[in-house]
């Protein structure tokens, strides 16, 4: 079973893309699962890797191999801090940056809202 | 570690034990918004699904077993009620649904949204239990972290 917990609410900044909240730099690398949805078609799954650049309590800031839609829902999963306890995050896209990152080629910014939070035992 | 390293690290090498964990032992996730359309569903509440019925026809259409839509009318219901009365804490409900030797715990979350009513929520969480040792060892250690959540209902439904 696992324990879900939903992040508290946070104040609407002037610019609804961006957070408003204090960021803390973390880079902590994750895997990330999308579902691209038509209707209740399912069009195609992809997962990965990413990278955590900072957080805060309304979202964070994720380096990505593939660039979700703008509201795209999808999940994350990451280490918390003991090792056998890992976060599962079901965050909502808010703005993707494209970067040109050396032998990584294409790399996308990620701003990304918290949706959903629980907490399972690996 | 740079994050030139942890770049690669991350892109090029990923950790095989922590991408098969993170396949295999998640839960099943389904979300949906306040007006009914699918905006994410995992692989494993795909295959939990199945393991209680029919999840996907041949032409990629998922179908959701008859006690998932009646948990998920129950939700939209609770959730457009509390929206009108001006209610924004979230809210948990949930069932137990037994099916071909499969015992799945659904567990759904009304997920009000205060700024854009449209944009509210109904995440379902599927868990398996009582399948396995590890199972039962999780359900027993698993904590809650939610104290905000508002459980309104929980009842078993057996179906079988």
């Amino acid at each position: 079973m696992t324990s879900s917990k939903i992040p508290p609410k946070i104040e609407g900044p002037v610019n609804p893309d961006r957070r408003g909240d204090t960021r803390v730099p973390k880079i902590q690398q994750c895997f990330y699962q999308l579902a691209q949805v038509a209707g209740y078609e399912i069009v195609k799954f992809s997962n990965g890797h990413a990278l955590s650049l900072n957080t805060s309590p309304g979202g964070f800031l994720l380096l990505m191999p593939q660039p979700p839609t703008r509201g795209q829902v999808f999940e994350m999963h990451a280490s918390l801090s003991t090792e056998e306890e890992r976060a599962v995050k079901l965050v909502e896209a808010c703005w993707t940056r494209e970067l040109t990152f050396g032998d990584a080629g294409k790399v996308y910014l990620v701003g990304v809202t918290s949706l959903f939070q629980l907490a399972s035992l690996i | 570690m740079s994050v030139m390293t942890e770049v690669s690290t991350a892109f090029v090498c990923p950790s095989h034990s922590e991408h098969t964990v993170s396949e295999q032992s998640g839960p099943g996730i389904l979300v949906l918004s306040r007006s009914l359309q699918l905006q994410y569903v995992n692989r494993r509440a795909l295959e939990l699904i199945r393991n209680i019925g029919q999840a996907i026809t041949e032409s990629g259409v998922i179908i959701l077993p008859i006690p998932l839509l009646e948990l998920r009318d129950q939700i939209q219901e609770s959730l457009d009620a509390r929206i009108e009365a001006n209610i924004w804490e979230s809210f948990e409900m949930s069932r137990v649904v037994s099916e071909r030797g499969h015992r799945l715990l659904l567990r759904g979350f009304g997920h009000p949204n205060e700024v854009a009513n449209c944009d509210s929520r109904i995440i379902i969480l599927f868990e398996e239990i009582g399948s396995t040792v590890k199972d039962k060892n999780q359900q027993i250690r698993a904590r809650m972290t939610g104290p905000e959540l508002q459980t309104m209902d929980a009842r078993l439904l057996a179906n079988s």
